[in-house]
């Protein structure tokens, strides 16, 4: 009896990835001596054992053939006098094919290397053919190996299994168990490209599939396709390590528009509502799991209010908050903003502009949290309580706004904080990040105006006069040792006057965070956005 | 990032040939899997450095390199001042001279557990750490620039420490050159109070043990015994540097057109060495030097009354002190000839290798120990310079684990008082300010040091000697 390691772990070592499960095979060996050996059984369908010490699988060695229909009708053969050779020829690709003796040398009969060199996806044999998963796997495999490409005969025998009517008989758990897993690899927009290729798209997907070709407002989309548009997203949210949720959610959020009648194109007016009915039924069919589902649905429903969630009424906000149940499930609605941020991002030319409206919903949330909902119930009648908590809570969020929607948030930055303020003027937006960076060391409401302090700056420009301010705060804080809660700034061209009242640092009041050493020119932006805000920002040395 | 974007040259050496304005090719230390979880940004900054006039051989990364402000944090950049070179404050970093110093205590571990939480206690009380604490020193203008002129040196002469620990400090505890007349009032101001505090963020006091030992003839060299106690200190130059590096950083921004600069991105001001700018430039900053130097030696002077408190008889002794962020003039050997150069090392750590003219007598035929720093409640590494790694990046090693992950999420993902109780349910006592901070500087939140450290015994650019485990750690 011999045994191999192959197939995933093989080729990760010769790719130098790292390497999670080692897959063996044993030639020369019934299940009898496996398991008087030690070997613990555990293959239903075919005869796999667990070592008695590292528990990592060793499959006797087998042949398949092919018996009905789907992944499940195949008749193995896994008698002792089965090759490696036969057993690697049934595996999907060459570059899955290869084996590594005990010694350590490579068997590589069908070109795995070559293959592996050049980057392709090649498939082994015709018996690529009898199992319609492998298309899945496939492109799946092209999401996590981004430089590799299929063979044109590989896409061409897909294609041929499609047209057979293959990928027809795969069951929706097996689809969905695929797909979840190309989602959460490096790059989930090529599973869905070679999807497409070979056609499985558009018997899996019809949904995804009719976004391709279906043009968007070129002045909010420069990618016009909303096909294209959905995979940047999808992207987009592989690039920052989101949850499976959040890019499922940003998978199937537009999907309204591919049923948006020609004649309207480009504009999609509605389309929240369709999505929403496309994605129920699409999870429905694939046995999506709740979660997945829950956040789809709430994303594809309300994308477009989160994006103009600084023109919204208070009220409508609070509506908001409660449709997505963010009060109930703060975790989710955190959720929720990333994936409506994929969407924003997943443009040409988006991915480092200002985002604001995900900043402005979560203290919109913060600030209706904080309304003491009991007090409110004790204070009037039964029958009014849901209202006046309501009303309450729209007012927080209207307090929060006034005056003319500024306010401050924060943006990440790997070691470090990023600050951002908004206001209808520059000044304001100054003020704002000033708020935005005492906030890096503690929560601004807890800092008294009891004394105030003159500062006066000047810059060749604006984003240079920014980074002075923020620094000219930052000497004040520190040779002070004061923190500021309130501040007015005047401007005149690039010269800066202001007041920042603030009070001496009180470490049990304060809990302050961490000392701020300098604003940087990183990430370093003063500019209009589109609906007229303005908005200043930079990273800050802590 | 993606490893296509490379050209391998080895396990855990990554080349980009030079393309479009670089001057030299851009070098990443670092195996597959460190190299995969680097930001795009590294790429683009370390591209960025390679840009600049008068850089000689490389950009090098450190395998804990991460995105930082036009170099990326863990770069190491050499600059010749005769052909061009530039000095940049921005390779230099906001938190000048920041680094890490231990000290041998002793003391086995087990003769430390039953005094664990009266010593953190009294270490805690003793020694400021956090936002808006002030030292007990008050420096007035003659003595700030007597300061900034002597380091360490200065601190010994006032009765904290002994000349003994000045031979185990880089620069025997003082940083020639320094010149405080370039150093702003404003930066003064900042630093009026502050010799002789932790500061805040990643700053740290550690006891810890020797859990292994790699290299037992150099471990026996620096004092490492398995089961003894070390006393850590991570800190740096404090308000001044940062102030220094704010006011340098606009100026080389304004100047740079007017010295026919042209910069890729603002974050990477410079100016060139031999231009009034960077001369002042390297005035003041060998100035945070020694403001760094005299810092951490007044940190270890109260970490020492505490331990003559607790354990009477017991003697801290200073095995070595490490600086991460400078730019200092070296000669290195490029293509066979000796040449002097300015060698940044942005949150990248000095590794002499054995023979070494600057290394103390007794450490001379063994190499420098290199000190990394873990995170909060992980390991610590020392390790030790070698012959190999004198070629490799100009004589440098990682200097910590890197974050994995910004503030914002840490605070998202943990609860300061959650995280000191579960660490100190694995004997890991935290000494806080603020248990914001803690959740800031989860151990979650950072990359795996033992990876990164063995990243750089494998690329050549120091050899591991000992393991450190936390006991206690007062954070700032």
């Amino acid at each position: 009896m011999k045994t191999y390691i192959v197939g995933g772990a093989v080729r990760d070592r010769l790719l130098g990835r790292p390497v999670a499960d080692r897959d063996h095979v044993v030639v020369g060996a019934t299940p009898d001596g496996m398991v008087a050996l030690g070997y613990q059984p555990v293959g239903k369908d075919f005869p796999v054992f667990l070592h008695p010490q590292t528990h990592e699988e060793y499959a006797l060695a087998r042949t398949e053939r092919k018996s009905g229909r789907g992944y499940k009708g195949f008749t193995v053969y896994a008698t002792p006098d089965v090759t490696l050779e036969e057993d690697l020829l049934r595996r999907d690709l060459t570059i899955n094919a290869m084996a590594e003796d005990e010694t350590g040398a490579l068997i590589d009969p069908y070109g795995g290397q070559r293959d592996l060199a050049a980057r392709i996806f090649r498939h082994v044999s015709e018996a690529f053919a009898e199992d319609p998963v492998r298309i899945l796997r496939v492109a799946r495999f092209a999401a996590r190996f981004t430089d590799f490409s299929v063979a044109p005969e590989t896409t061409a025998l897909m294609r041929q299994m499609v047209d057979n009517g293959e990928v027809d008989a795969l069951v929706p758990e097996r689809v969905w168990q695929e797909v979840a897993r190309g989602l959460m690899d490096a790059q989930p927009s090529r599973m869905f490209q070679v999807l497409r290729e070979c056609g499985a798209l558009a018997r899996l997907f019809p949904e995804i599939d009719r976004l391709f070709g279906v043009p968007q407002p070129p002045e909010h989309h420069p990618e016009i396709d909303t096909g294209v548009h959905v995979m940047m997203v999808i992207d987009w949210a592989a690039r920052q390590g989101l949850s499976l949720p959040v890019r499922f959610a940003a998978l199937m959020h537009d999907l309204g528009k591919g049923v948006t009648p020609p004649e309207r194109w480009p504009k999609h007016h509605g389309h929240e509502a369709k999505s929403v009915e496309l994605v129920r039924a699409l999870c429905e069919r694939v046995r999506v799991p709740a979660d997945c589902r829950d956040l789809a649905v709430a994303v594809a429903r309300d994308h477009g209010n989160a994006h103009r969630a600084l023109e919204l009424r208070p009220g409508t906000i609070v509506e908001l908050l409660e449709r997505v149940d963010a009060f109930r499930r703060p975790e989710r609605f955190e959720e929720f903003l990333l994936a409506c941020e994929c969407d924003f991002r997943g443009r040409p030319g988006y991915e480092d502009k200002p985002f604001p409206a995900s900043g402005h919903l979560r203290q919109a949330l913060g600030a209706a949290q904080a309304v003491d909902a009991g007090a409110v119930a004790r204070s009037v009648e039964p029958a009014r309580i849901r209202d006046a908590i309501f009303q309450a809570r729209a007012q927080a969020v209207a307090a929060l706004r006034a005056p003319g929607g500024m306010h401050w948030e924060h943006f990440p930055h790997q070691a470090d904080m990023g600050v951002r303020g908004i206001g209808p003027t520059l000044a304001a937006a100054f003020e704002q990040a000033a708020l935005a960076m005492t906030a890096v060391v503690t929560d601004p409401a807890q800092v008294a105006a009891a004394q105030a302090v003159e500062i006066a700056c000047e810059a060749p420009d604006d984003e240079l006069l920014l980074v002075d301010w923020l620094n000219a705060l930052i000497l004040e804080m520190a040779a002070r040792a004061m923190l500021f809660g309130r501040f007015d700034v005047s401007l005149m061209g690039h010269c800066l006057h202001a007041t920042a009242w603030g009070e001496a640092v009180d470490r049990a009041k304060h809990q302050p965070a961490v000392e701020i050493k300098g604003a940087t020119y990183t990430e370093l932006k003063v500019e209009r956005s589109e609906a007229g805000q303005w908005v200043a920002q930079c990273v800050v040395d802590v | 990032m993606d490893l296509a974007r490379f050209e391998q040259v080895s396990e855990v050496e990554w080349r980009i040939a030079p393309f479009g304005k670089m001057r030299v090719p851009a070098v990443i230390f670092a195996d597959a899997a460190l190299v995969r979880e680097m930001d795009d940004k590294v790429y683009e900054q370390l591209t960025n450095v390679a840009t600049l006039p008068g850089i000689v051989q490389a950009a090098y990364a450190m395998p804990d390199a991460h995105w930082g402000y036009g170099f990326p944090i863990g770069g190491v950049a050499a600059f010749d001042a005769d052909d061009g070179g530039v000095v940049s404050a921005g390779g230099v970093g906001f938190d000048i001279s920041c680094g890490v110093r231990t000290l041998h205590t002793g003391l086995a571990a087990d003769d430390i557990a039953p005094l664990k939480q009266r010593l953190a206690d009294r270490l805690f009380a003793r020694i400021p750490a956090g936002v808006g604490s002030t030292g007990e020193l008050r420096l007035d203008a003659p003595e700030m620039d007597a300061m900034l002129r002597g380091g360490a040196r200065w601190a010994v002469d006032r009765g904290y420490g002994s000349a003994a620990d000045l031979e185990r400090i880089e620069e025997h505890g003082c940083m020639a050159g320094a010149e405080p007349d370039k150093v702003s009032e404003h930066a003064k101001r900042r630093q009026r109070d502050e010799i002789g505090t932790l500061g805040s963020g990643n700053h740290y006091l550690e006891l810890q043990e020797v859990v292994e030992i790699y290299d037992p003839q150099a471990a026996d060299r620096f004092r490492l015994r398995q089961g003894e106690v070390v006393v850590s200190i991570h800190c740096g130059s404090r308000g001044l540097g940062h102030q220094i590096g704010t006011e340098f950083l606009k100026q080389m921004v304004i100047a740079a057109p007017g010295h026919g600069i042209a910069l890729p991105d603002r974050e990477l001001a410079c100016a060139p060495i031999k231009s009034a700018l960077g001369q002042a430039y390297l005035g003041a900053m060998r100035a945070a030097i020694n403001c760094a130097l005299a810092n951490r030696q007044v940190v270890t002077h109260l970490a020492r009354e505490v331990f003559a408190d607790v354990f009477p008889g017991t003697h801290l002794t200073l095995i070595y002190d490490v600086s991460h962020n400078t730019c200092k003039l070296e000669p290195h050997t490029v293509d066979g000839r000796t040449r002097r150069l300015y060698v940044h090392r942005k949150g990248a750590t000095r590794a002499f290798g054995p023979g070494h003219p600057a290394l103390p007598g007794d450490l001379r035929d063994i190499g420098q120990p290199v000190l990394i720093g873990g995170s909060m409640g992980t390991a610590s590494y020392i390790l030790v310079g070698t012959e190999a790694g004198m070629a490799r990046a100009f004589a440098s090693a990682c200097h910590g684990a890197g974050r994995a992950m910004s503030r914002h999420q840490a605070t998202r993902q943990w609860r300061g008082r959650a995280l000191v109780d579960e660490l100190a349910s694995q004997g890991v006592l935290i000494r806080s300010p603020s248990l914001r901070g803690v959740a800031e500087e989860a151990p979650g939140a950072y990359k795996d040091v033992s990876a990164v450290v063995e990243a750089a015994d494998h690329a050549g650019l120091a050899r591991k000697v000992a393991k450190l485990k936390p006991l206690v750690c007062i954070k700032g």
